[in-house]
């Protein structure tokens, strides 16, 4: 079960709330509001799949990063040892 | 005389009657005097003749009455008395009443006198001095009131004089100097802890904001002293970031001022990953110099208020301690 924050995650990324527990009328926000009640509520019945994709679309970068760096030559230890 | 005879109309012989009977007419007479005295015959010695009704000549013999009053003796506090005709007696002591409000009151066993009426205003005491045991006197004078304001108290100065003591401040307590009550600030206790206040939070908040809002951690202490310290011990549990390149940051404040910044950079990683780092722990000691209520709570912000950082993450406990610490 997703967090009243994974969802504001979700909806909100580039933040701007702050959420007490999973109660939407508890949201704080910076300036405006960002999403409405009905997303909020909506998101725990969406936020599984969204984050399943978004690991999904992590992993995909990852290994093509990882080639991208074959191709060069290099390892993620030759990154590291650059401080990257 | 007439004939019949008045009052008790007896029947007479008449001169004038030609045919006369004398016997028989005497007969007549006679038995009717006997008729009318009948209720004479009879009775006992000492017996007294009355009247048995409204008839005349209807009389009864009955019992001399008993317990006829054939004395009367003075006896305490009356006088006069005799044996035949009018007697007068006279109560003794209403003679010894000769004005206006005197009182009689007694010397001894079946004696008494006169006490004549004080002066307005005074009462009637007791004095065992006096031949009657009492006096009039002024009345005692009751205390006068020392008081005048609300919380005075009265107490008993340079042997039984009221003096008043005037209400102390707010927690200053009852005390002794120089032998009188006084109202005095308390000794601290010299460290000693004087309330404890205690409270816990375990609701989940996530900030994505660099703005700092409430973690839901609070707790309020009325101090018994203003110069009393405020050991405020908070314990912030489940903190961490969750998301991006972000940290936690906490801060607490004694009303709406902040105290302490008690965390700058929680869990920051430098990188997006989640870290979480437990508890963030702080001690601080406050100086409030307030005896009113007095409310401390944490604050929590995210790091540039990109990511989200939490606080009681998966419903973890934090508690915040206050404790009130005499100077």
């Amino acid at each position: 079960m997703a967090t009243g924050g994974e969802i504001l995650r979700m909806l909100c990324p580039s933040g701007g709330w702050v959420v007490y527990g999973d109660d939407f009328d508890s949201i704080i926000w910076d300036d405006q509001a960002k999403c409405t009640k009905a997303q909020f509520t909506a998101g725990f019945a969406q936020y599984d799949a969204w984050k399943a994709e978004q690991d999904a679309k992590a992993q995909t970068d990852k290994v093509s990063a990882q080639a991208k760096l074959e191709a060069l030559g290099l390892t993620a230890y030759d990154l590291k040892a650059l401080g990257l | 005389m007439s004939n019949p005879t008045t009052p008790f109309s007896w029947q007479m012989p008449t001169a004038t009657d030609l045919v006369t009977d004398l016997p028989a007419d005497f007969e007549v007479f006679g038995q009717a005097v006997a008729t009318s005295m009948a209720d004479l015959l009879g009775g006992t010695s000492g017996q007294i003749l009355a009247k048995n009704s409204n008839t005349d000549m209807d009389f009864v013999w009955v019992t001399n009455d008993v317990g006829d009053i054939t004395a009367v003796t003075a006896g305490t506090g009356i006088s006069g008395g005799g044996t035949s005709g009018a007697v007068t007696i006279t109560n003794s002591m209403a003679t010894e009443i000769t004005a206006k409000g005197d009182l009689i009151a007694g010397t001894g066993s079946a004696t008494f006198d006169n006490i004549p009426v004080g002066n307005n205003g005074e009462t009637l005491v007791a004095d065992s001095s006096t031949s009657t045991g009492l006096k009039w006197a002024a009345p005692a004078t009751g205390m006068s009131n020392p008081m005048t304001n609300t919380g005075d108290t009265i107490y008993s100065s340079s042997g039984s004089t009221p003096a008043r003591l005037g209400i102390g401040s707010t927690g200053q307590v009852l005390t002794v100097a120089s032998g009188v009550p006084s109202w005095a600030t308390p000794a601290g206790g010299g460290g000693k802890v004087l309330q404890v206040i205690n409270a816990t939070t375990s609701t989940n908040v996530t900030s994505a904001s660099s703005v700092y809002a409430n973690t839901g951690l609070t707790a309020t202490i009325t101090p018994t002293l203003n110069t009393s310290k405020i050991l405020v011990l908070v314990n912030q549990a489940g903190c961490g970031k969750q998301s991006s390149d972000t940290a936690l940051q906490l801060q607490l404040l004694r009303g709406a001022t902040v105290l302490a910044k008690i965390e700058g950079i929680g869990g920051y990683t430098g990188t997006a990953a989640q870290n979480f780092i437990g508890s963030v722990s702080s001690s601080y000691l406050d100086a409030p110099a307030t005896t009113s209520a007095t409310t401390y709570k944490t604050q929590m912000a995210s790091f540039g208020g990109t990511g989200d950082s939490c606080t009681q993450q998966q419903s973890s406990v934090s508690t915040i301690t206050l404790l009130e610490i005499g100077a």
